[in-house]
């Protein structure tokens, strides 16, 4: 009861913060621990602070608040470092960076990176340019991020990553991509028109992808992989919307680019998601368009109700019965969509396996402590 | 070739009796320096500076004759700095 | 209304469901317990602490409870969790309060609520604050516990806590920590000081805890500002001395004990030079409480006793 209750005010909130002055204390109380684990205190900080709130809040909220601007603004003076040490290392060699996720919002200025916690360097090259790009960086100092033979492989053959690179005087993870789905997956995005519509930023040599791009894939990670901080993905997309929708021909665009990229999944799950729970502003005719990419009539309510838990947070005392079994489905789910059949048989066994044999390690070192 | 802060605008630093206490907004990191590293930094702080000038700014500091010697610790500091990404090289000067 | 005012029935029951939302000073922190043998050790342990009731929001929660079914069936043990997310323990049920302390410190290190955390003691007089950075290890537990006892107020014999207000330090009063020979040592140096019974076979050896003294606990809305930074060096046999650091070794010294200082970037940067700049900054070598505690006043007292002994 009580945390359905807090679930449909925790969003209505996070789209909303002027409605924060009417909280009582325990209310906040709740809404900083769920705000805290979606990833989105700051974000709703930052809002708070727009609309001059921020000094009319609960002292405690706002010391919890400023702590988490704190965690934000540190993660993303490393990632912005992180990309400077690249282009660093590369010089005037370098091969056009594209700028993935997190590091694109922040480097190309976008709003939504505000209050954003940005983990990792993610970027994209051209496929030919990705080995000799690693063995540059290695040379430079980076390393590979240590794995056993099973991950390496896994990585190199069937994801659309090399294993992430890290520096050992840093810790900031530099994840390099030669196209934003796995090559196994089902969804194949055309990584060559990725490429060629990127958009340059003030240094040359860093790139984003084009609006529409940026968007779709977006959508794909969220909806076809799994992530860490769902809900917080799900605000990326309303704000890329809130943000590129208001340039002219961006939906069209969009919806060509969806299309085009064979994306048109993900893309309807986008629009449906991000309107449903966040009530972002869709122009009515892209939404009827976009539903000829809709899951089976039949399907659709169990897919609701599968993403709905998914984005929904929960408070850590009250778990929600359905919400573990919604996150195991999703989970075979995006293995399914990423791997032919017989490779993700193997994959979630050696997985399985790999995770018993971890739990019988942790055992044992507990019993001798 | 020349030299200059690799951050716009002067870095938060501290003299304290011949220590420097330096912040770097770009990396986040606080570094400790002697002080003919911090003077090296203050004339970088001025402006783009070619390496030969930073030289003869610090034989003139430590006032000792600007030869070999002061080429080669001024040498090492840049390439220090440089490491740390306190300063980076400028075209053109 | 304090702790010490529930009767322990009605404590056990609270604890056990609702929780009780305990003040420490900067924090809040929503405890439950389910055993029975904590709740005694909790009660004598936070007797003078108040409670917020009815509850606001809290800065951090931890629950003890009993390790595991099965681990019931073969030997009890106790385990504290921080947040529904981080477990300490398990330990045997008789050292549950032990496990319930390190996920008090940890949850207080984690809960992120202040600019600043220091792994120092703070001691204060005439409110001026005296930080004490250093390791486990360098007595600096032992000596705040003292200086408890002898005209200085203690904020906290294990963390530093800056505001974000004002940099000034934050007080988070909590049972100080004693191992091993401390634990004779401060009940003999001090026979006002309420020390826990002793729990034997800790990774740490003995351990027992010293509550916080009354005066303490009453005044820990009242914060410091930074004085003095004293690096406590515990070296057996050796006569009580000062001897002043400079600057940048001060600086280096609160970094180096800094659990967050990194991701303060520029905020840390000028908390940190500016209590530098505002502190005498000293080492402190000793073996014997009184001499450094006279040391100490000393400091206090302007009559700065850098480079002499006692």
């Amino acid at each position: 009861m009580k945390s359905a209750f807090v679930q449909d005010r925790f969003l209505a909130l996070l789209r909303d913060p002027s409605g924060t002055l009417e909280l009582d204390l325990r209310f906040w109380n709740d809404f900083l621990v769920l705000a805290r684990r979606s990833g989105l205190l700051a974000r709703f900080g930052m809002q708070l602070g727009d609309r001059s709130l921020l000094d009319r809040i609960p002292g405690k909220a706002r010391d919890h608040i400023r702590a988490a601007f704190i965690e934000v603004e540190s993660s993303q003076t490393a990632v912005r470092f992180e990309c400077n040490r690249v282009l660093h290392a590369l010089g005037t060699r370098s091969p056009p960076l594209i700028l993935l996720k997190g590091a694109a919002y922040l480097l190309a200025g976008l709003p939504l990176s505000r209050g954003r916690y940005i983990g990792d360097l993610d970027f994209m090259v051209s496929r030919e340019k990705i080995d000799e790009l690693e063995r540059t960086l290695i040379e430079k100092g980076w390393a590979p991020t240590e794995m056993d033979e099973y991950d390496q492989r896994y990585y190199r053959e069937w994801t659309h990553e090399i294993p992430p690179l890290l520096h050992p005087e840093r810790e900031t993870l530099l994840d390099i991509h030669h196209t934003i789905a796995p090559l196994t997956s089902k969804v194949q995005p055309d990584a060559g028109a990725l490429v060629a519509a990127a958009v340059p930023l003030h240094d040359p040599r860093l790139r984003v992808l084009a609006p529409a791009d940026m968007v779709l894939h977006s959508a794909v990670h969220l909806f076809n992989d799994e992530v860490g901080k769902p809900l917080r993905d799900l605000f990326d997309l309303h704000d890329l919307l809130g943000h590129f929708g208001a340039r002219p021909g961006f939906w069209s665009e969009l919806n060509d680019r969806a299309r085009m990229h064979r994306l048109g999944r993900p893309f309807y799950y986008a629009l449906r998601y991000t309107q449903r729970l966040l009530g972002t502003a869709i122009p009515p005719a892209v939404l009827i368009d976009a539903a000829v990419w809709a899951p089976p009539r039949l399907l659709r309510p169990m897919m609701d109700w599968i993403f709905e838990q998914r984005f929904l947070p929960e408070l850590p005392e009250e778990p929600r019965t359905g919400a573990a079994f919604a996150r195991w489905l999703y989970y075979v789910r995006t293995h399914w969509l990423r791997m032919p059949p017989q490779l993700l048989a193997r994959h979630l066994t050696i997985k399985a396996a790999r995770r018993v044999r971890e739990r019988f390690t942790l055992k044992s070192k507990d019993g001798s402590a | 070739m020349g030299w200059r802060l690799g951050v716009v605008g002067p870095l938060p630093m501290r003299c304290w009796d011949g220590d420097y206490v330096v912040y770097n907004p770009l990396s986040g990191n606080t570094h400790v320096f002697d002080i003919v590293t911090g003077e090296v930094l203050k004339v970088i702080m001025t402006g783009n500076v070619a390496a030969a000038e930073i030289c003869q700014r610090i034989a003139a500091f430590l006032e000792v004759p600007n030869d070999v010697g002061i080429a080669d610790h001024v040498g090492r500091i840049l390439v220090a700095l440089d490491r740390l990404a306190l300063i980076e090289p400028a075209a053109g000067c | 209304m304090l702790i010490g005012d529930i009767p322990r029935e009605a404590l056990a029951r609270r604890l056990r469901s609702d929780g009780v939302h305990l003040v420490t000073g900067a924090f809040t922190i929503h405890v439950r317990a389910s055993l029975s043998r904590f709740v005694d050790d909790f009660a004598e342990m936070y007797e003078h602490y108040p409670f917020e009731d009815p509850a606001g929001i809290d800065d951090a929660g931890v629950r003890v409870s009993a390790h595991s079914l099965i681990g019931r069936f073969i030997t009890a043990k106790a385990k504290a969790e921080v947040n529904g997310e981080i477990t300490f323990g398990p330990v045997p049920l008789h050292r549950a309060f032990t496990t319930f302390e390190t996920a008090m410190n940890w949850s207080v290190a984690m809960s992120d609520v202040a600019p600043m955390f220091l792994h120092a003691a703070v001691l204060e007089r005439d409110g001026l604050a005296m930080l004490m950075p250093a390791d486990t290890g360098s007595g600096k537990s032992t000596l705040s516990a003292a200086l408890s006892w002898r005209g200085w107020r203690l904020l906290s014999d294990e963390m530093a806590i800056f505001s974000f207000a004002d940099g000034s330090m934050r007080p988070n009063p909590r049972p100080v920590s004693l191992k091993n020979n401390a634990i004779g040592v401060i009940a003999a140096f001090e026979p006002r000081a309420t020390i826990s019974r002793v729990y034997s076979g800790t990774p740490k050896g003995d351990i027992a805890y010293m509550k916080a003294p009354v005066e303490a606990v009453a005044r820990f809305q009242e914060g410091a500002i930074p004085r003095w930074v004293v690096a406590p060096c515990y070296v057996a046999g050796a006569p009580a001395r000062v001897v002043a650091l400079d600057r940048a070794e001060g600086f280096q010294l609160l970094t180096d004990n800094a659990v967050n200082y990194s991701s303060m970037l520029q905020t840390g940067f000028e908390l940190l030079t500016g209590v530098v700049e505002r502190c005498g900054i000293y080492r402190l070598t000793y073996s014997n409480l009184d001499e450094a505690i006279g040391l100490l006043d000393r400091l206090h007292d302007g009559s700065d006793g850098a480079g002499s002994s006692a």
